[in-house]
């Protein structure tokens, strides 16, 4: 991972269409601007996982399973 | 014209072409895997699987979202309707799949309701979509058999 230190206001570019910039740093929190073109979907990390688990629990599925549906 | 399709449930089965899907970014956590063919349950086509094509073990139980919830509307964001539009999907005449999970110790059937699949039947693409869904997924308590 690329790792990079950035100050409150300071951002960074991914290629040529997508801009991040640290808006705010406090008590632990950090508040984050993504500039990207629309069709980029921009997820928070547990969502995406939350998705991710059902999946892969989902693709397991077995053949008994639709007797009880 | 069918397609050989290699499944650790089904064994070797034929598929017509037309039932083949292509995912270009496949699903969440599948992103390998593009290919599905869609074969209807034992319980008819109201539930079917999604197998995919290029790995025996992976198939999804999938249904319409009314068959389990018949007032469910469907929220895309904007940042997944134009990404499906850039992959090449019609919008208008796209049918909506939710994927099931059996959860057969709690006898209960879970329904994604917030990453739902879009077809497209002309162009034969599919994707996931993230909705603004408030919870995850809508649990249903199943009839003990």
């Amino acid at each position: 991972m690329l790792v990079l230190t950035r100050k409150s206001g300071e951002g960074l570019w991914i290629g040529d269409d997508i801009r991040i910039q640290v808006l705010e740093v406090r008590d632990g929190q950090v508040r984050i601007g993504v500039d990207a073109p629309e069709e980029k979907g921009i997820y928070r990390d547990e969502l995406y996982d939350r998705i991710r688990k059902f999946n892969i629990q989902a693709s397991r599925s077995k053949s008994e399973d639709i007797d009880s549906l | 014209m069918t397609v050989e399709v290699v499944t650790s449930r089904f064994g070797t089965i034929e598929v017509p072409e037309e039932r083949i899907f292509f995912f270009p970014r496949g699903l969440i956590g599948f992103e390998r895997l593009k290919r599905y063919a869609r074969i209807d349950s034992t319980k008819g086509a109201s539930i079917q699987w999604l197998q995919a094509l290029d790995d025996p073990e992976t198939a999804f139980l999938v249904s319409a979202p009314t068959t389990y919830l018949p007032s469910f509307e469907l929220k895309i964001p904007k940042s997944d309707a134009s990404r499906a539009l850039n992959e090449g999907l019609d919008l208008k005449g796209l049918e909506t799949l939710t994927i099931l999970h059996v959860d057969r110790v709690n006898q209960s059937l879970h329904v994604h309701v917030q990453a739902p699949l879009l077809l497209d039947p002309t162009t034969m693409k599919g994707v996931q979509v993230v909705t603004d869904a408030e919870n995850a997924t809508v649990t249903i308590p199943l009839k003990s058999s």
